[in-house]
C-alpha cells in the first residue's frame, strides 16, 4: 500500500500571548532584524507586532506597506530587504501579500526569481532567510502553505515555501480588516478540511490536521468571544490548508475560484460539496471522530456507515448555516459551469489539473441538465 | 473539547510511508542536494540486507561514504566522537540512521558534532534546551521498531560515561529532515519486542491526549495513532510477516511520536523511566504495565479526556453504552484487555504487571523492596510536570504497588 | 507600496519589568527564608548538589547589552538557599527557567496562569538538570502555598497541600523575606 508523503514545515504558535514569543522565536532562527511587510489595511496588526517587540532584542529593519492589488510587490520587498540589511521577513496580510513575500523570500534565498527557478530539481539556498507570518483573517483561498502562485497563475509546490512559523494571536485576528467575513473564512476552511479528509491515500497526519481543523471550526461557531473565535478560525484555515498539501489534487478546490468569478468562495465550495458529497468516501473512524466534535449529542456517533455519512453531511451543512446564516441554496447553472470550464482551459493549471477540473465540471453540467 | 488558550505545534519531518519507501531515500537526498551519506545502523540490520534497498534507490553520482554498525545499546559521547571523525574522514555530507532509539540518538549527536564545528567533536557545550540554534546536515531516519517515535522528536539522550550521567539535548534543529516508514524493516522484530514497543507507542499517544500540554493538533495525531495501534498491534504480534500490520504500526508510532513531542508525557513515563533505570526493565514493558494505572490515577482531573479515549481503545458503542463517570475506568480496562491479549499472543512473555515480568535470564528484576526506591527517584523525572494530577512519593509508591500486584487502583 | 526605511528599535516595558523584577526578588528572598524555617524544604535541598545554582529570568536575559529581570539562589551549608541577586556572575547555573517574554512572566506573577500551566503552554524554557528542576518546582510550590492565601495559592499550584502551623510559618516567612534574614 502506498501513502502520499507528508510534510508540514511551519511551527504553529496559537493563542493568547502568541505574539509575545515573536522575538524569542526569531532569535531561535538567528534572526534579529526582520523586514516587516504589512497590508495597508492591517494597521492594528502592525501596531500589535511592534508593541509585542518591546523589551526584546528584535529590531524592525523597516516596513513595507502594501496596498491591495499592488503590482510586483515582491521586487520592492527584495530591494528593500537588501538595502536595509535585514535578515528575515515578517508578513502580515491576506493571501496575496503572503504570496508576494514567499516570492521575495524565494528570490532572496535562491538568487533568482521563482519563475526562473526549477523547484523540482535539487536546490541549495544561497542564504537562509527566515520567514514568519502573523495571521489575520483571510477569506480568499490563496495558495497552500507549500505553494507559490506565479504571476501567470501557475502554482509551484515546494517545501521551501513554508513559513518557518505562523503566529495566530487573538489580539491580532480579532482586529483583522476582514473580521466581518470570518464566517466565510471559517466555511471555506470547513470544506477544505472535508475534502482533505476524503482522500484515503493521504497520510494519516494530513487527515489528522483536517480533523483538528473541523474541531476548531465547530468550537469557533460556539464561541462568543470575538478574538478567540477569530483565532480558532485562523488556526483552522491554516490546518485545513496543511491537510490539503498531503492530499491528492482536489478538483473542487482548484475549480472553485473559476466559478462565479471567484466571488463568494465559501458559498461556491458549499455548492460543490453538496454536489460532490455522494461520491466522497470517508473512513468510518474519521466520521466518528468528526461527529464527536461537530455534534453535541453523543448518540450521533451510533449507527452504520451510511447513517454516519448522513449525520456527517447534515452536521457540516448545519455548521455552514451557523457560519453563513445568509447563504442561500446555490445550485450550479449550465452557463456558470460553462464559463468556469472556459476559464480553467485558459488558466495556468497544468494539464493533469485542467483535466481533473474539466471532468468534475462536466459531471456537474450533466447533473444540472 | 475546548482548545487550550495557547499551544505550539510543529512537525517538520518529511514522512515517506509504504512499501519501497527505502528506495525513495535517494530521491529525497537529491532534492536536498546531498550524495554521500554516512549510514549508521545495527549489526542485525546490516546483516539483513535492508541497507541494500536504500542503495538501490541512489541516483547517479550517489554513493555511501561509510557504513558503521558498531553502536552500543545506549548512545554515548565516545561513540559520537568516533563516528564524527569518521564522517569527516570519509567526506560524507549527510546522515542516514537505520535502527532503534540508540542509533537514532547517536546520529543526532554526530550531526551536532559535524555540523557545528565542535572542537574535538565534543558536543557537551550543546547539552540542554535550545543550545543548538542552526540547521544541521540532512538527517534521514528509518526506525526499526514501532515504538519510540524518536524519528519525530527534538530530543537526543546521550550518555556521558566518564561522568556517569545522561545528557539531554533538546532543540527543534534535532528533528530529522526525513522519516522513512517501510514495513520491511520491522518484519523481523520478534513478537515480544513488537508488543512492548507497540505499547510504548500507545502510551505516547494516550499521555499526549490527556496530559497538560495537549493541543488540538496533537490530539488528532494521538487519536489516529491509538485507533491504528489497537487495530493492528495484535496482528503484528501474531503474524510478524504481515506487511500491512507492520506498516500501520510504523505510521502509528510516528504519529504518536509527533503527538507526544508536542504535548509531552506524564506519570507513565515518570515511573517507567525509573523502573527501567533501576530494575533494567525494557521501556515498552514498563509502559504497558503502567498505562492503565495512570488512567485510573488521573481520572479525577482528566476524566473527560481519558473517557473520550474509549472510542478508539474500544469502539463508539462501548463509549455510548458506558455512563460518563465510568468511562475512564472502562478505558483503563480496555488497555488491560489489550495487555492480556498480547500476553496470550506471546505465550505469557508480555507482562501485565511487574511481578510477572521476567528478564532474559528468567529472573524477576522488579521486587517489592525496590518499589520505595523507585518511588523516591521517580519524582525527579521531568515528565512529572505534565501529569494532570500531582504525584508525590507516597502516591508513586501506591501506584507502583498496585502495578506490581496487578490490581486496580480503585 | 509605502516603504519606511527607518529602523524601529523596540521600546521598553519599564513598569512590567519593574514588577517582575520585584516579584523575582521576592521569590528569591522567600526561597532563602523558607529554607530556614521549613524542614521539608531543607530535606528537598539536601538532594541538590553542593553549591547548586538555580535561576529564574526573562528573555532576553543573557544577551549582551540587554538588561532583563532575573534572580539566582544557591545552595549553601545546612541545606539552605542563599539569595545571590540578579546576576550569576561568570558561573553557568545548574538550572535556569527563562520566560520567553515579559508578558509570559506577568501571566505567572499576576497569578493568571499557574506555574504548571505556564510550563504546559511552553511559556518558559527550562535549561539544566531535570532532577534539580523537579526539586526546585516542589520547593517553589511549597513556598507559594506558605506565602499566599489559599484562594490565590490554589490557582498557582497543581495540588494544594495543607500545611502544619501555616499561619505562624507565613508570618515568619514574610518577616524573613522582607528583612533578608
Amino acid at each position: 500500500m502506498n501513502i502520499r508523503p507528508f510534510y508540514s514545515g511551519s511551527k504553529i504558535i496559537s493563542g493568547r500571548g502568541a505574539l509575545d514569543t515573536l522575538s524569542f522565536e526569531l532569535t531561535g532562527v538567528n534572526a534579529r532584524k526582520p523586514l516587516l511587510i504589512a497590508a495597508e489595511n492591517e494597521r492594528a496588526a502592525e501596531k500589535a507586532v511592534i508593541r509585542a517587540l518591546k523589551a526584546t532584542v528584535t529590531v524592525i529593519g523597516g516596513i513595507c506597506r502594501c496596498r491591495n492589488g499592488e503590482e510586483n510587490p515582491a521586487k520592492t520587498i527584495v530591494r528593500t530587504f537588501d538595502s536595509l540589511g535585514c535578515d528575515s521577513l515578517l508578513a502580515i496580510g491576506n493571501a496575496d501579500l503572503i504570496n508576494a513575500v514567499k516570492t521575495a523570500r524565494a528570490e532572496l534565498s535562491f538568487g533568482r526569481p521563482p519563475a526562473e527557478t526549477d523547484f523540482t530539481r535539487p536546490l541549495a539556498p544561497r542564504r537562509a532567510v527566515a520567514f514568519v507570518t502573523v495571521a489575520v483573517l483571510t477569506p480568499e483561498p490563496g495558495a497552500l502553505p507549500d505553494e507559490l502562485i506565479l504571476d501567470s497563475g501557475a502554482r509551484i509546490p515546494s517545501p521551501a515555501f513554508y513559513p518557518d512559523a505562523v503566529f495566530i494571536d487573538p489580539r491580532v485576528t480579532g482586529k483583522s480588516a476582514a473580521v466581518s467575513r470570518r464566517g466565510e473564512t471559517a466555511a471555506a476552511a470547513l470544506f477544505s478540511a472535508v475534502f482533505a479528509l476524503s482522500d484515503a491515500q493521504s497520510h494519516p497526519a494530513a487527515r489528522a490536521c483536517a480533523l483538528a481543523a473541523l474541531q476548531q471550526i465547530s468550537e469557533a461557531a460556539g464561541t462568543r468571544s470575538l478574538p478567540e473565535q477569530t483565532r480558532l478560525i485562523a488556526d483552522a484555515r491554516f490546518l485545513s490548508k496543511t491537510a490539503l498539501t498531503g492530499s491528492r489534487f482536489v478538483p473542487e478546490i482548484a475549480a472553485a475560484p473559476f466559478l462565479d468569478g471567484g466571488k463568494n468562495p465559501a458559498e461556491t465550495l458549499k455548492m460543490l460539496f453538496e454536489c460532490a458529497f455522494p461520491a466522497l468516501s470517508f473512513a468510518k473512524d474519521d466520521l466518528i471522530h468528526s461527529l464527536m466534535n461537530l455534534v453535541p449529542d453523543e448518540s450521533a456517533i451510533d449507527g452504520d456507515e451510511q447513517t454516519l455519512r448522513r449525520e456527517f453531511e447534515a452536521a457540516v451543512l448545519r455548521l455552514t448555516e451557523r457560519l453563513l446564516p445568509e447563504s442561500g441554496n446555490k445550485k450550479p447553472t449550465r452557463s456558470g459551469l460553462s464559463e468556469a470550464a472556459e476559464a480553467v482551459r485558459r488558466s495556468a493549471l497544468n494539464k493533469e489539473q485542467k483535466d481533473g477540473c474539466l471532468r468534475m465540471l462536466q459531471n456537474l453540467m450533466e447533473a444540472a441538465e | 473539547m475546548k482548545t487550550s488558550p495557547y499551544f505550539e505545534f510543529q512537525s517538520k519531518v518529511r514522512i515517506f510511508a509504504g512499501s519501497n519507501s527505502l528506495e525513495k531515500i535517494g530521491e529525497d537526498m537529491e532534492l536536498r542536494g546531498v550524495s554521500r551519506p554516512m549510514i549508521l545502523s545495527s549489526r542485525t540490520v546490516a546483516r539483513s540486507g535492508l541497507l541494500g534497498f536504500i542503495e538501490k534507490g541512489y541516483r547517479p553520482g550517489m554513493e555511501t561514504g561509510v557504513t558503521d554498525t558498531d553502536i552500543p545499546a545506549d548512545s554515548d559521547l565516545e561513540t559520537v566522537r568516533r563516528l564524527a571523525a569518521l564522517y569527516t574522514e570519509k567526506g560524507c555530507d549527510c546522515l542516514i540512521a537505520v535502527g532503534g532509539g540508540s542509533v537514532i540518538d547517536t546520529a543526532k549527536g554526530v550531526n551536532i558534532a559535524v555540523s557545528l564545528g565542535c572542537r574535538g567533536y565534543d558536543i557537551t557545550p550543546y547539552a540542554g534546551a535550545g543550545m543548538v540554534k542552526e540547521k544541521l546536515k540532512p538527517l534521514t531516519v528509518v526506525p526499526t521498531t514501532s515504538g519510540s517515535g524518536s524519528e519525530a522528536t527534538i530530543v537526543a539522550v546521550i550518555a556521558d560515561t566518564a561522568q556517569s550521567k545522561k545528557l539531554l539535548f533538546t532543540s527543534p534543529y534535532l528533528l530529522p529532515d526525513t522519516a522513512v516508514l517501510d514495513p520491511r524493516v520491522t518484519l523481523s522484530l520478534p513478537p515480544l519486542l513488537t508488543a512492548q514497543t507497540g505499547m510504548d507507542a500507545l502510551t505516547h499517544a494516550c499521555e499526549a491526549f490527556f496530559c497538560l500540554a495537549r493541543n488540538p493538533v496533537s490530539d488528532a495525531f494521538a487519536l489516529e495513532a491509538i485507533r491504528t495501534i489497537v487495530r493492528y498491534l495484535p496482528t503484528a504480534v501474531a503474524e510478524p510477516s504481515d506487511e500491512e500490520a507492520r506498516l500501520q504500526m510504523a505510521i502509528a508510532s510516528n504519529l504518536a511520536g509527533t503527538a507526544f513531542s508536542n504535548s509531552m508525557v506524564g506519570m507513565v513515563h515518570t515511573l517507567g523511566h525509573t523502573v527501567g533505570a533501576i530494575a533494567h526493565v525494557p521501556h515498552g514493558a514498563c509502559m504497558a504495565v503502567l498505562l492503565p494505572y495512570a488512567m485510573e490515577y488521573n481520572a479525577r482531573k482528566a476524566g473527560e479526556r481519558i473517557g473520550a479515549l474509549l472510542t478508539v481503545l474500544e469502539n463508539e458503542k462501548a463509549f455510548l453504552s458506558t455512563p460518563k463517570e465510568k468511562r475512564p475506568q472502562a478505558a483503563a480496562n480496555a488497555v488491560r484487555r489489550l495487555n492480556e491479549k498480547l500476553k496470550t499472543l506471546t505465550q505469557g512473555a508480555h507482562a501485565v504487571c511487574f511481578k510477572e515480568y521476567r528478564n532474559k535470564n528468567g529472573e524477576m528484576p522488579v521486587t517489592r523492596d525496590l518499589l520505595p526506591r523507585i518511588a523516591n527517584e521517580a519524582v525527579n523525572d521531568g515528565s512529572i510536570f505534565y501529569n494532570p494530577e500531582e504525584l508525590s512519593r507516597s502516591d508513586a509508591l501506591r501506584v507502583l504497588e498496585a502495578a506490581y500486584e496487578g490490581v486496580s487502583l480503585n | 507600496m509605502t516603504v519606511i526605511k527607518k529602523e524601529i528599535t523596540p521600546g521598553k516595558k519599564p513598569f512590567k519589568s519593574l514588577y517582575v523584577s520585584v516579584m523575582l526578588w521576592f521569590v528569591g528572598r522567600a526561597l532563602a527564608a523558607v529554607s530556614k524555617i521549613d524542614k521539608e524544604v531543607r530535606d528537598e535541598i539536601a538532594a541538590l548538589p553542593e553549591g547548586c545554582l538555580i535561576g529564574m529570568a526573562v528573555f532576553p536575559f543573557g544577551y549582551p547589552g540587554f538588561k532583563a529581570p532575573a534572580m539566582f539562589v544557591q545552595k549553601t551549608d545546612g541545606n539552605r538557599f542563599r539569595y545571590i541577586g540578579t546576576r550569576a556572575g561568570s558561573r553557568k547555573p545548574d538550572f535556569l527557567i527563562t520566560f520567553k517574554s515579559i508578558e509570559a512572566a506577568m501571566l505567572v506573577f499576576t497569578f493568571r496562569e499557574k506555574t504548571v500551566e505556564a510550563q504546559a503552554y511552553a511559556r518558559f524554557t527550562a535549561d539544566g538538570s531535570l532532577a534539580v528542576a523537579c526539586t526546585f518546582v516542589r520547593i517553589l510550590n511549597k513556598t507559594e502555598i506558605l506565602l499566599l492565601p489559599k484562594i490565590i495559592a490554589g490557582r498557582a499550584v497543581r495540588r494544594y497541600d495543607r500545611q502544619e502551623r501555616k499561619h505562624r510559618k507565613r508570618i515568619c516567612l514574610y518577616a524573613r523575606t522582607l528583612a533578608g534574614i
